[in-house]
């Protein structure tokens, strides 16, 4: 499946024409989507070309294929009806485009370290030229650099970790290192290797201390990148992550588990404490995507314990519900943008009520839901979390998280109180003129109703999805 | 023989000379090379690794690392220059528009 999907991007470079491209991208987009969706449900009995030998038959792959290839759709319409549009277009930046996509399901379906790290850096590569070459300005091309400096480091940090667990377990196959690495845990190269590998995945996830790439890389890319880097980026760590920590290198989780909590506690308080600062829209998802990053590694923390049966539904679900806000918020957001006026400020958003009434009530439902308010799947995605990680006797985690989120609920409720409380400002009246749109009411419908299911009457249809991905996985 | 060991403590020391370049340096030609030394490195690390397991999979990685290597440094190449063009100069110091 991924080599169908290089095999039109070499196709895609070939067609220059915006149209057709655009049909192209869309369909080509689709196709794979339908094969991934196939194998997720028969079990992976449907058609699959191999990218290496490694490839694992997973549940967890498959979902995280599928997760991964209904965002880039997504975005991809997202983009479309942008102003972006006529620059995202062209034939080779689909091609980049295509190119990160190959290598996020190469990644996600592997078991083999090799493809592993090929894909990750076929996904980082092309995003790190994506963000510099979309829309070649000055900010954007800061926002590549730095990117792309703090990416490569991250890169080999990563890399280094597996030379090390190559060297004291003599396998490359993620699923042979746990029971080879268990006889030697003690040893100190061993533990270096871990400590790497497990810094490697902090950058790439934007785990405090290594998140300082992040808000410069979100603001400073164009916005229909930022979401799919919000997005699929993280589907495709955070599942690689669960690959390499969940049952695998439980058996030396004396090293990495202190050092997973330390992280994802840094990143619960002092990405809130930041966000409370920022005036920049994107820059404010930014720090609450690390916030968010945090909660993923205290599930991930909680997997380090005794059974998984647990941890791991709560974790996709956890992912789930913030891909899906995350859609819905960005969406609203490039929907507001134009050429003029591309980085939102928090100050912009003032009376947006009064403007367009549905547009601020989508965006305060998605507000209730990342600060993880009762009605939505926000609340009970950070109820399956807290819960397995209490189950693991993790107690300072979780009243850490607990306010961390108590923070956050502060720039969430800001954003709604100036949405909904305030006189919108002349000024902007004039700037901001988005046009209707069908696609972004469908895209943003779509993200509430699935949001609000989430949290009322529906959350165990998405538990059993989630609870789906452990059968096969072991 | 040198012991397997030997090699992997020149290449921590190589990794580490590579951060704090890769880290500290201004001027972004170095960081660049800076990167390219902490994935050297790591390719000693594999080989030795590999030798010392007497497996070829060490050196399969090997291969892969130095062509992922190739495309990063073309990439990475490619904002230099796109950066010359803007700025005048390649020295991080004027990336600052994007801060707090």
């Amino acid at each position: 499946m991924t080599a169908l999907i290089a095999l039109l991007m070499s196709v895609s470079k070939v067609w220059k024409g915006t149209a057709i491209l655009k049909g192209f991208n869309l369909i080509s987009l689709i196709v794979a989507f339908g094969f991934a969706l196939n194998n997720f449900v028969t079990g992976g009995l449907g058609v699959q070309i191999y990218l290496s030998g490694g490839y694992l038959s997973s549940r967890l792959g498959d979902l995280g294929q599928v997760l991964i290839l209904l965002i880039s759709i997504v975005v991809t319409q997202m983009i479309s009806i942008s102003y972006l549009s006529s620059k995202f277009n062209r034939g080779e930046i689909v091609a980049l485009f295509h190119m990160v996509i190959a290598g996020m399901l190469a990644l996600v379906g592997t078991d083999d370290l090799v493809t592993f790290f090929v894909g990750l850096e076929m996904a980082s590569i092309g995003m790190y030229a994506l963000v510099g070459y979309t829309k070649p300005t000055k900010i954007s091309q800061e926002a590549a650099v730095k990117y792309f400096v703090l990416g490569s480091i991250a890169a080999a940090i990563l890399l280094f970790g597996f030379g090390f667990i190559f060297a004291v377990t003599g396998s490359l196959r993620i699923s042979e290192i746990g029971a080879a690495i268990a006889k030697v845990a003690l040893n100190p190269w061993a533990r270096l290797g871990v400590i790497f590998t497990l810094a490697g995945i902090g950058f790439k996830l934007a785990l405090v201390p290594f998140h300082m790439w992040t808000a410069d890389a979100y603001e400073g890319a164009p916005t229909g990148l930022t979401v799919f880097m919000a997005t699929a980026m993280k589907v495709m760590i955070v599942i690689g992550a669960i690959r390499l920590f969940d049952s695998n290198l439980s058996e030396v989780k004396s090293v990495w588990l202190p050092a997973l909590g330390f992280m994802a506690a840094a990143s619960l308080i002092f990405a809130n404490i930041m966000a409370l600062a920022q005036q920049s829209l994107k820059r404010l998802f930014a720090y609450s995507s690390i916030a968010h990053s945090g909660y993923m590694a205290l599930s991930l923390a909680a997997m380090g314990g005794v059974s998984s049966a647990h941890q791991v539904p709560s974790l996709i679900f956890y992912l789930i519900a913030y891909v899906v806000i995350s859609l819905g918020v960005f969406a609203i957001i490039m929907w507001l943008e134009n050429e003029r006026c591309e980085n939102l400020m928090v100050d912009d958003m003032a009376g947006l009520a009064k403007r367009y009434p549905l547009t601020a009530t989508s965006m305060a439902v998605f507000m209730f839901a990342l600060g993880g308010m009762p009605p939505t799947m926000g609340f009970i995605s950070k109820f399956y979390v807290f819960n397995a990680a209490l189950s693991n006797n993790m107690m300072a985690l979780v009243v850490v998280a607990a306010i961390g989120s108590t923070i956050s609920l502060y720039y969430y409720m800001r954003l709604i109180v100036k949405m909904f409380m305030l006189e919108p400002n002349p000024a902007l009246e004039n700037l901001i003129k988005p046009v209707k749109s069908k696609w972004t009411v469908a895209i943003v419908g779509f993200c509430v109703v699935v949001v609000l299911a989430g949290g009322t009457f529906a959350p165990e249809t998405f538990m059993r999805l989630a609870k789906s991905t452990t059968v096969q996985s072991e | 023989m040198v012991p397997v060991e030997h090699y992997f403590v020149l290449a921590t020391v190589m990794f580490f000379l590579g951060i704090c370049g890769a880290l500290f340096r201004r001027n972004l030609i170095m960081v660049l090379m800076s990167i390219e030394l902490m994935l050297n490195a790591v390719n000693l690390v594999f080989i030795a690794a590999g030798r010392g397991n007497s497996s070829l999979d060490g050196q399969i990685m090997v291969v892969f690392v130095i062509t992922v290597a190739a495309c990063e440094a073309a990439v990475g190449l490619a904002m230099v220059i796109a950066l010359f063009r803007k700025y005048g100069t390649v020295n991080t110091d004027f990336l600052r528009i994007l801060r707090g």
